[in-house]
């Protein structure tokens, strides 16, 4: 497990995969280095209390601060994917926005606190997964969209506590807690409220639940503004925990696992990051290091090839780095909702669609677009920034610009044949075409 | 003319495609595949839309009890239980339904549209609907809703499996759901339904010059990646649907533009029943969010108005009863149209809050909503007013936490696979029977003149 040189295809897949796709630089520096030497080198993130302030960072808290445009901060988002230094930090904030799924919604949830909340997930994207909970736990957007602030000790409000188990800690496959649980973790989260000037969440005794409640069998007596704590420990000390957040990571970064129950018959690579994780006393970057030399993860050789698909913001920030265009386009938001991811708006607290139901006959005509646009959008771009565009016959060219290893068979005669059908057309319409072949190609779609 | 130079297109990319790439799998749509679609059949056939309320709709204050009757005080339940969210009975549309005082219920006042067409006898209420062994969950109690078989987890939709069984010729578009996930509702084991996001966005960016159509035919060969690596395969097996299905759409004229999703998502709706494309199940999920855990009144009624003006859209054409410029239903569509408003669950009979927060938790059993065609058209046609019991709520001083399930949602889908989409082998396990009622059964033949002339019919 994680021995050997990365051929030219396995780092394709890595970046393509936990780093919003490779450049052809990429592709040429890691192909034939260690395989586990690529793995570390995403790995090495710095904790980001620890670092200097990214350039983009002073544009950030200002779009956090003020009631700035929904398509401001998606822009500013995709950008912060594409310049990123460190790729699998916004990949997994990516993926715990999916997990922890808050959508802006006027009047209830404004976009900047939503926005807000998006950099207390990367703030602890590969950090400690039980620290991450807790922050989501008292975050003002979380405590707006699932009616924390609604939920008082007189009425407690179920909404939060029953995702809490459902969809953030423990799953439903099988189900390892009550409606009783339910109920009595309403009673727990109660008291914590938001500031309507200053959008910060804040603990209001009075509105808490002083009484003793049993959630999972622990008994938790009243302890204030920390006494969620509790339901958290005891949530992530059921051993299906480990293997419910392990089954998302696996999920959002390699394949969708075929069978659902994680308990009594994991997937195999599941349960190999569950036991990192359960080992690791929840922190992220081991269960990950785990999950990506997995053999699991490197093989898709055979009938039973495992694969992801690029999701509409992977999507755009892989071709945006391919070819060297900013990714904060104006335009570029909308084309992305087209293609069914509207960032900020997740459809519900269940996020969006797993694997292949990103590729419905309607996504693709949507996907089959955004190669117009970003062909449109490298055409504006400064010739001196921007990627060459290979030759339009230049398949494995096209291969090495879009971040692949290379195109197959059937997708190389596919587009020969479109070469042939306009033989003589100028060399900006072939590009176009081709750019707009490949990125809706079965090879570069799904990693 | 730009129809019939993407068709001859069409149909010498499939000679290509077919002779050197493609595999041989079968492929809905495809329509350069088959034949194009003149078969009576399938524009005589019924149509079904069902409207999904994402969230867990309040049937409680969508059909409201506006009575009490001896042992079933309802009405003084439900004031009682909700003192912020409870309707005063003189503001509800009343569903008088004759001298049976049990009956008496009221709509909520923003279903004026539903009221309309309720005095046309056109509008049926399943009461109670539910399944054993309720589940609480948003995702779990969808997809069996979708699924209609609790039983056996999510792995297909009831209509998906209504496809399986009765098939999808080449080319033809027969379930579709509007927007851009396919829903569990319409995916079968072998066959699924295809959806849209709009007709507008139905079409390739760059159009249908000869360029583009070099490009789109390539991209239908992507259909040709080798079947063992599943997901790539099925990536390029899309490739070709979208393909296919910008052929089926493309002359397609968009619905007139609302600033209202769901009146947009109704008028795509309406568009693909008046075409002529094979559709027989439109699925829509209302663009909004019922999941009224807090300020609800406000809310739901939004909610509802715009479920409201969707409908009123699709029936009658009208937006507040200014012409949108369609004009209604087309008659011979209305004719053999049926809506069926659902939700994944209905919520608790209380409300959970206090002042002008109050909203409802996740309930059990609520209403299903159904629309029929105008009376006189063909039979069976559905039975208009109340169909099952509505569920016990107790009494004020202990009313029920929870609405129990008085139908069995498997009974009514039942009732109609086999009595609306004339499905010709609806099996469910442990033999749900149809729920009884639901649709009126054609009246005897008139006797024939000669009994020659009756066996010429046939």
């Amino acid at each position: 497990m994680g021995g050997s040189n990365a051929t030219r295809e396995e780092v394709a897949r890595l970046y393509g995969r936990v780093a919003f796709g490779a450049t052809a630089a990429d592709l040429d520096a890691w192909s034939h280095a260690p395989y586990e030497a690529l793995v570390d080198h995403l790995l090495a993130v710095p904790m980001p209390d620890s670092r200097r302030a990214a350039v983009d960072d002073v544009k950030r808290t200002s779009l956090e601060r003020n009631q700035n445009a929904l398509s401001d901060m998606q822009s500013w988002w995709l950008e912060r994917m594409r310049t990123t230094p460190y790729p699998l930090e916004e990949r997994l904030t990516l993926l715990w926005h999916d997990h922890f799924a808050t959508a802006a919604r006027t009047p209830d949830v404004n976009a900047n606190l939503v926005f807000k909340q998006i950099h207390t997930l990367r703030r602890n994207a590969l950090g400690n997964f039980r620290n991450l909970l807790a922050d989501v736990c008292t975050d003002p957007a979380m405590l707006l969209w699932l009616n924390g602030v609604q939920s008082t000790g007189a009425r407690p409000n179920e909404n939060f506590a029953r995702e809490f188990f459902e969809l953030f800690t423990l799953g439903t496959h099988p189900q390892a807690y009550t409606e009783a649980d339910v109920r009595q973790a309403a009673r727990v989260f109660t008291g914590w409220t938001v500031d309507a000037s200053s959008g910060k969440s804040a603990f209001v005794a009075s509105r808490h639940d002083a009484g003793t409640k049993q959630v999972l069998g622990v008994t938790i007596t009243n302890g204030g503004a920390s006494e969620f704590v509790h339901v958290v420990d005891a949530a992530l000390a059921q051993r299906v925990a480990a293997r419910f957040i392990a089954y998302k990571l696996v999920t959002g970064l390699a394949y969708v696992p075929a069978t659902t129950d994680v308990l009594s018959s994991p997937d195999s690579l599941v349960a190999k990051v569950a036991a990192t994780l359960q080992a690791s006393k929840w922190e992220l970057k081991p269960a990950l290091r785990t999950l990506m030399l997995a053999d699991e993860f490197r093989s898709t050789n055979g009938a039973d090839a495992r694969r992801a698909v690029r999701s509409p913001a992977e999507v755009a920030v892989s071709t945006c780095k391919a070819l060297k265009v900013a990714a904060d386009d104006a335009t570029f938001p909308g084309v992305v909702g087209a293609m069914g991811q509207q960032l900020l708006v997740p459809p519900n607290v269940g996020g969006w669609p797993k694997g292949k139901r990103w590729l419905s006959s309607s996504t693709l005509v949507a996907r089959y677009g955004w190669g117009t646009t970003a062909y449109a959008s490298w055409q504006k771009a400064p010739a001196t920034t921007r990627a060459g565009l290979p030759a339009p016959a230049d398949l494995a060219g096209w291969a090495s610009r879009c971040g692949i290893s290379s195109l197959s068979r059937s997708t190389s005669d596919a587009i020969s044949q479109y070469l042939a059908a306009r033989r003589g057309a100028a060399v900006e319409e072939l590009q176009a075409g081709v750019l707009a072949l490949v990125l809706t190609s079965p090879d570069w779609m799904v990693v | 003319m730009a129809g019939l130079t993407r068709r001859q297109f069409i149909v010498g990319a499939g000679g290509l495609a077919g002779a050197q790439l493609v595999a041989p799998v079968v492929v809905r749509g495809g329509a350069w595949l088959g034949q194009a679609m003149a078969d009576p059949a399938t524009s005589a056939r019924r149509r079904l839309v069902v409207v999904f309320l994402p969230g867990g709709n309040d049937g409680l204050n969508t059909v409201v009890p506006a009575g009490d009757v001896p042992g079933a005080p309802r009405y003084s339940v439900y004031r009682r239980v909700r003192p912020m969210l409870g309707y005063d009975r003189s503001v509800l549309f009343p569903l008088g339904l004759g001298a049976d005082a049990q009956q008496q219920l009221g709509l909520n006042p923003k279903l004026a549209t539903v009221y309309r067409l309720y005095a046309q006898q056109r509008v049926a209420i399943v009461q109670g609907v539910d399944y054993p062994h309720h589940s609480y969950s948003h995702f779990t109690s969808s997809d069996i809703w979708h699924a209609g078989a609790p039983d056996n987890g999510p792995d297909s939709g009831w209509i998906g499996r209504h496809l399986d069984r009765v098939g999808i010729a080449d080319g033809e578009l027969r379930a579709v759901g509007v927007g851009t996930d396919l829903p569990l509702m319409l995916r079968g084991r072998d066959q699924l339904g295809a959806e849209i996001a709009s007709l507008s966005a139905s079409h390739f960016a760059d159009g249908f010059g000869v360029a583009a159509e070099a490009r789109h035919r390539s991209l239908a060969a992507f259909a040709a990646y080798p079947a063992g690596d599943a997901l790539r395969h099925a990536a390029g097996a899309q490739a070709r649907e979208a393909v296919a299905l910008v052929d089926r759409l493309h002359r397609a004229a968009p619905p007139t533009p609302s600033s209202s999703r769901m009146t947009a998502a109704m008028l795509t709706a309406r568009t693909l029943l008046e075409q002529d494309l094979g559709v027989e199940v439109v699925y829509v999920p209302q663009p909004a969010a019922y999941d009224t855990h807090s300020l609800q009144r406000g809310h739901h009624e939004m909610n509802l108005q715009d479920l409201d003006q969707g409908l009123e859209a699709f029936f009658f054409g009208t937006a507040a009863g200014k012409p949108l410029g369609t004009g209604p239903l087309a008659a011979n569509v209305a004719d053999r149209t049926l809506v069926m408003i659902v939700s994944e669950f209905g919520r608790r009979i209380g409300e959970n809050g206090s002042s002008g927060v109050a909203g409802t938790d996740h309930g059990a059993a609520a209403p299903v909503l159904m629309i029929g065609p105008p009376p006189g058209g063909a039979f069976p046609r559905l039975a208009p007013g109340l169909h099952g019991d509505h569920p016990p709520m107790g009494t004020p001083l202990a009313p029920a936490d929870n609405l129990g399930m008085t139908t069995d949602l498997r009974s009514l889908y039942q009732a109609v696979l086999t009595h609306w989409l004339r499905d010709p082998d609806p099996i469910w396990g442990k033999g749900m029977k149809a729920l009884p009622g639901l649709f009126a059964p054609p009246p005897p033949p008139p006797a024939p003149p000669k009994k020659k002339a009756a066996a010429a019919r046939r």
